[in-house]
Order: structure tokens, then C-alpha cells, then sequence
């Protein structure tokens, strides 16, 4: 049984085994100490015949290359987490930079049939909007929390994003929001989802006066 | 599937999760690099430390390999960059001549590949090298014969078989007796390691 296996890890290293056998090798090979270290002797064998350059190792040399990566193995970075792993995490970074930024810009919730004008967009649900900065100020919360600025109730706008020509007033730039999805782009880019959330610049029209300056601070805080 | 066919699906399982076939592509190229490394650094210990951190940087790195270069190519510019990059962090100043991949892993007991070698490993090496070779002289005519082609010549079974005129089961059985017998010489060596 023994020199059945060790003639398979030989033809293994020529390429030449079955490709049941090989799956089947390759696993047990590194779950067998004995077993791998025939592997390994072999390919010396192999160097020295082909007058490579060798230095022998010893046996310990891999089980300390693999303690090694034991010790400092990041879990989304390691190839050993599966691909839908690694897809999940980035699509749920994904989401949640849409979501927050769905509803953070507000885009069309404070706009009044008078001041929006030709606006196609439609509310999904209908009433008066809850402005952002009366539900921040309403709240209480501990010192150096930052409460989330999605507002509880708040009408969503699932409307597609529309360019049209009907968005004449400038665009701001929100920094807070902008170093926010600055942010999750750098975690999903580490996350090897890079091509995910390439970038998402948001502005927010200031269309609503009434949220003056001192109230937008307070909801900063 | 060739050689590098089997490091090709060695790399892909480990990118899929598999690390028990990382640990068969360290067992199999860590002589190699390990002399590699013993080029640039000097201390026995220090040469193994750098050349286990190599390897870590390429598993670590393993994903981005996509099989355009062989993957020892790969991970022996991986060890090279550890141990300059080691040596700076020393404060030493690594040595500006590189030598090509192709080069560093041909023997020439006389060329500067050996030059910062130790005498002890030097003697190691020498003595890998008689036993490989004087076993091999030694095993009967057909072993010797077919573990020269694969070997030396490079043949592939179907080539030996067809210059041995033998069934390709046959060249298999002989490539592996001729390796079994070279094992046992091997073994006392480097098992002291």
C-alpha cells in the first residue's frame, strides 16, 4: 500500500497521474508527515541530478513556513477564504455605501412641488418628509456617539437618479459624506472587491434653506 | 500534465483554500530558494528566516499570481526583493548584481553562486550531489537509463517508453525504484537536517 502511494507522489512530480489519483494525493500528501517529506527528499534528489543549486532544509523548514502563516493570517486576506466569502463581504460594503447614500443626500425629499419645479421624481411614500436635523436634535445621545443619519420613518426615494436638465441649482459636496464613502472604498478595495464601488462622489443640492448652518452643525455632532 | 502544469494546479487549489497544497509547493522549492537566498545573507539561521518570510509574502501574495510566468520565477523575484529588503533593514547594503533565475539555479561548484557559502554547507551540497550520483551509477541498467531521461534529458514517459521500448507502466515502475533507491541514500542526510 505504502509503495503504491510513494509511486504515485513519484509520477505526481512528473505530471504523470490520473486526475482522481492526483486530487486524492493531493490531499493527503500534506496531512501525512511522512509522506511529505518524501516529496520534498525527492525533489532534492531531482535537483541534484539536474545540477541545480540545493541547500538542504530541514524538515522543520515548512511546518515553520505554515506555523508562520497560522500566526499572522488575516481572515479576508487569506486565499483560503472562499471566493462567495470574499464576494458577500464586498457586496455588503456595497449595499450599505448605496443605502447611506440614498439616504443621507435626501435628495429629493425637502424639494416642494413649487421650488423642485419639473421634477419626475415620485415618493414612494407619501407625507411630509421628516427633516434629518429636527431627528437628530430631538435625540439625546452619549457623548462622542455619532447617531446614524438615517432618519426612522423618513420617506425613501427609490426613483432612478435622474441628470437631467431639471437639476439646475449647483451641487455641494457633502465632506463628511465624501470621507465616509472614501472610507469604505479603501475597506472594500482591501477586501479585494476594488472593482465594486469604484467611486461615488456625492452631492447634496441645497435646495432647502431652511436648514441653516447652526443646526447642521448640531447634527454633525 | 507537465511539471509546470502541476504547479499551475498546485497555485490554483491554493487560491481556492487549500493550504496543505502551499505547504507541498514550500516542501518542493525550499531547497532552491533557500540557496538562493544564501547568495545575498551569510547567517545560516538569518538565510532560513528570510526564506520562510519569502514564502509567507507569497501566499499572501498567491492571489495576484495568474500563471504568466513559471511559479518558480515568481516566487524567486519574491525571494530576492525579502532579502534585499532585509538586508536594508539591517542597514546593510545588498549586493547590485543580480543573477537571472535561469542562471541561479544551475550548479557550478566554481562560480560566485557559492561564494558566500559556508564550508559546512558547501561540504552539505557536495555530498548531496556524490550520494545522488553514485547511487545512481550504481542501480541496475534500466533504472539508471530511465531516470537519466526523465531526469537529465528531461524526457516525458511516452518519449522513455518509446526509447526504452517499453510499456509506459514499465518506465513508471523503473523511474520510481530509481528514485526509491536514491530516498534511502538521501534519507541519513537529510533527516539531520
Amino acid at each position: 500500500m505504502n509503495e503504491h502511494i510513494h509511486e504515485q507522489i513519484s509520477a505526481l512530480m512528473d505530471g504523470q497521474l490520473e486526475r482522481d489519483e492526483t486530487r486524492f494525493l493531493l490531499k493527503r500528501l500534506p496531512a501525512d508527515h511522512a509522506l511529505a517529506a518524501r516529496w520534498s527528499r525527492y525533489h532534492v534528489a531531482r535537483q541534484a541530478l539536474r545540477r541545480q543549486d540545493i541547500t538542504a532544509t530541514g524538515v522543520s523548514f515548512a511546518e515553520g513556513v505554515m506555523a508562520r502563516l497560522d500566526a499572522d493570517q488575516p481572515a479576508l486576506h487569506a486565499p483560503g477564504v472562499s471566493r462567495w466569502m470574499r464576494w458577500s463581504a464586498g457586496g455588503a460594503i456595497a449595499a450599505s455605501v448605496a443605502v447611506a447614500a440614498l439616504v443621507v443626500t435626501r435628495p429629493v425629499g425637502d424639494v416642494s412641488p413649487a421650488a423642485g419645479g419639473a421634477s419626475t421624481r415620485t415618493m414612494v411614500q407619501q407625507g411630509a418628509p421628516i427633516p434629518v436635523a429636527t431627528v437628530a436634535a430631538s435625540t439625546s445621545y452619549p457623548a462622542g456617539f455619532l447617531p446614524p443619519l438615517l432618519a426612522p420613518n423618513a420617506p425613501v426615494d427609490a426613483s432612478p437618479v435622474s441628470f437631467g436638465t431639471d437639476s439646475l441649482e449647483p451641487l455641494t459636496v457633502d465632506p463628511r459624506m465624501q470621507s465616509y464613502l472614501i472610507r469604505h472604498y479603501q475597506a472594500a478595495g482591501a477586501a479585494g472587491q476594488s472593482g465594486l464601488v469604484p467611486y461615488v462622489l456625492i452631492g447634496s443640492q441645497q435646495r432647502d434653506a431652511a436648514v441653516k448652518p447652526a443646526e447642521a452643525t448640531s447634527r454633525n455632532r | 500534465m507537465g511539471e509546470s502544469d502541476l504547479d499551475q494546479a498546485l497555485v490554483e487549489r491554493v487560491q481556492n483554500g487549500d493550504r496543505g497544497a502551499f505547504d507541498l509547493l514550500v516542501r518542493k522549492y525550499q531547497h532552491k530558494l533557500v540557496s538562493v537566498i544564501s547568495r545575498y545573507i551569510n547567517d545560516w539561521s538569518e538565510c532560513q528566516d528570510v526564506a520562510q518570510e519569502a514564502f509567507v509574502r507569497a501566499y499572501r501574495a498567491i492571489g495576484s499570481f495568474r500563471g504568466d510566468a513559471q511559479f518558480y520565477t515568481w516566487i524567486y523575484r519574491i525571494a530576492i526583493n525579502t532579502a534585499k529588503n532585509h538586508l536594508v533593514s539591517q542597514g546593510r547594503r545588498p549586493p547590485t548584481d543580480d543573477v537571472v533565475v535561469e542562471d541561479a539555479v544551475q550548479f557550478d561548484g566554481a562560480s560566485r553562486l557559492h561564494d558566500s557559502a559556508t564550508p559546512e554547507r558547501e561540504l552539505m551540497r557536495q555530498e548531496i550531489e556524490r550520494t545522488v550520483f553514485a547511487t545512481v551509477e550504481a542501480l541496475p541498467e534500466e533504472l539508471k537509463v530511465a531516470i537519466t531521461l526523465r531526469e537529465v534529458d528531461g524526457l516525458s514517459y511516452e518519449e522513455i517508453a518509446e526509447t526504452m521500448n517499453c510499456p509506459i507502466g514499465t518506465v513508471r515502475s523503473r523511474i520510481f525504484r530509481a528514485r526509491e533507491a536514491i530516498d534511502e541514500q538521501l534519507r541519513p542526510l537529510l533527516s539531520e537536517k
